[in-house]
């Protein structure tokens, strides 16, 4: 009640100390944890919103003046959201963002043909948006951001809430359109997955400044002291055994991982082959998402 | 001509295929439409039971209802409301991210269903105008022609005031029910509650300087022939309220869309 007669209102800096800048070409990805600022940046860098201080260039423009050469070579797709035509058959959208943006006769064919197969669309085109699962109209939204060939691609966890098939085919698709028209990437995803399988450079960001920019390997090497060794025994092993070499993450019958520094996994793994009965090792990075967590930790 | 223009025939086609998609919709859309009816009948029974309405007999009553019907469906725009919804569900990022301008987009949406609508009560009103004998516009053509005209003048006139009070939503988020006051407000004085002929001078007076009258009564008038005050005077009025809203929507629009947070996500 008191809210209604009273009420106050606290300013919250989203975004503040960011700064970066991504060579034509390249894919970026973004990423941190919910409310970190991930969506804010990118639409200041689309022009969605004012950034209240600093400078935003991209492609030579001002995104918040939203010129019209500016908009048509870039796009902003965001998760879970349509610009399609819900009570229409995409191909209707399609034809809407023909005109809009102005695409000839002769490209839009050529476009169309090429995300029709990328994105394995034929059978979707004439069914109404509605009746679309998740993954499909992800795919048809994808292909209606793309007709006008964008150059710079921001991506807002564009594979949330879809299966293992739908974020396979959605990455490949980047990766594809990335390969065939140069294009410009950036993304934020929360499936790690979709990052590694798409990004070599990285932004880490969590509230609403940046942690970390560069290379994803250097990320893990600087971030990820440890290693992980997963083996197969030709014979069940207890963990006390395996307690010598290293940190025992699971011991399950003839299956073991241990996490050990990295900078002696490789004596570990010859003591390791050279002690016990070994019948199948492998040496993995920790999981990209603890990796993250630590570096949130670390800050 | 700017190269957007050029997209628009496009948005109208799609406008057109969505009005259409909705048929149950359509129906509601004509079923409440003759609400005004209501109205109508109240005025019959004044008008059957008083002598004090010169002129004003049933046939011109239900002439008047029925013209009112159509112009109404030409200007009970829905923008305000689009925008409003927009706003909350993200939508109009979309929007603001095409090459297009972002209130041709919206009244390209208007105008599309439109061209469903109003050929269909303009039938409607052609049909009883020559089948029942009590309907009749008996201004003459050149009357018509303005009526017509300025039909046209009421789109205009009621989108732009229906995008300006949408741009409030940039600071509340909440913008069809400050357009809904506004426009209930003026419903006094466009014409829809009465006939402004049979309003008292004063309120005549000051509904011809309100913008309410020309997104509504005013076309109705010049078509019945019994418009208070003068055509041409009454077109002038309404092209000043025309540029009003369109300087007052280019300086909402370039306040707010720098407050504008880009909601939902």
């Amino acid at each position: 009640m008191r809210s209604v007669l009273r009420r106050t209102y606290e300013n919250t800096e989203a975004v503040s100390d960011v700064s970066f800048t991504i060579a034509e070409g390249e894919i970026v990805g973004f990423i941190g944890p919910n409310g970190a600022g991930k969506t804010t940046t990118l639409k200041c860098l689309s022009g969605l919103l004012h950034p209240d201080g600093g400078v935003v260039r991209v492609i030579g423009f001002e995104p918040f003046q939203r010129k019209a050469d500016f908009l048509s070579q870039i796009t902003l797709v965001l998760g879970q959201r349509t610009s399609l035509l819900w009570d229409l058959p995409a191909l209707d959208a399609f034809a809407v963002n023909k005109a809009i943006y102005r695409i000839a006769d002769v490209d839009y064919r050529s476009t169309l043909d090429e995300l029709v197969a990328l994105l394995q669309l034929e059978p979707l085109l004439s069914q109404q948006v509605r009746s679309l699962s998740l993954g499909e109209r992800m795919r048809c939204e994808l292909a209606g951001a793309m007709l006008h060939r964008p150059k710079v691609l921001f991506l807002d966890e564009p594979t949330l809430g879809l299966d293992v098939n739908g974020q396979a085919a959605i990455r490949s698709f980047l990766a594809a359109y990335n390969e065939m028209n140069g294009a410009t990437v950036l993304l934020t995803s929360h499936y790690m997955g979709d990052v590694t399988a798409l990004a070599k450079r990285v932004l880490v960001i969590d509230n609403g400044s940046l942690r970390f920019d560069g290379d994803l390997q250097t990320l893990v090497h600087d971030h990820s002291p440890y290693r992980l060794i997963r083996l197969t025994l030709r014979s069940p092993v207890t963990r006390a055994s395996l307690d010598l070499y290293g940190e025992v993450i699971e011991v399950d019958g003839v299956l073991a991982s241990l996490r050990v520094h990295r900078e002696t996994t490789t004596t570990t793994v010859s003591r390791l082959l050279a002690e016990l009965d070994v019948d199948d090792v492998a040496i993995e990075d920790e999981p990209i998402e603890d990796v993250i967590r630590a570096v949130f930790a670390d800050a | 001509m700017p190269e957007w223009l050029r997209s628009y025939p496009q948005l109208l086609r799609s406008a057109v295929q969505v009005t259409l998609t909705y048929r149950g919709r359509l129906l509601f859309m004509f079923a409440g439409a003759l609400f005004p009816m209501l109205l109508l009948f109240v005025w019959l029974t004044v008008a059957s039971e008083s002598s004090t309405l010169p002129g004003w007999d049933a046939g011109r009553f239900v002439s008047y209802y029925l013209a009112a019907v159509v112009v109404n469906d030409i200007t009970a725009s829905e923008i305000s409301w689009s925008f409003d919804a927009d706003l909350r569900t993200g939508e109009l990022a979309a929007k603001l991210l095409r090459p297009f301008p972002v209130f041709h987009q919206y009244v390209a949406t208007e105008a599309g269903s439109r061209l469903v609508t109003v050929p269909i009560f303009g039938a409607v009103l052609v049909v009883l105008t020559v089948a029942v004998p009590m309907v009749a516009f008996p201004s003459g053509f050149a009357s018509l022609v303005a009526a017509l005209v300025a039909a046209a003048v009421a789109f205009v006139l009621a989108v732009l005031m229906s995008s300006t009070f949408a741009l409030v939503g940039f600071w509340t988020t909440q913008s069809g029910n400050v357009y809904m006051l506004w426009w209930g407000l003026g419903a006094f004085v466009s014409g829809w509650i009465a006939p402004l002929a049979l309003m008292p001078s004063w309120l005549q007076h000051t509904a011809e300087l309100l913008p309410f009258r020309y997104a509504l009564g005013f076309p109705v008038e010049l078509a019945l022939g019994v418009e208070t005050g003068s055509a041409i005077g009454g077109f002038a009025i309404a092209f000043a309220w025309i540029a009003a809203f369109i300087v007052l929507y280019a300086l909402l629009w370039r306040r707010g869309i720098r407050h504008f947070q880009a909601v939902s996500g």
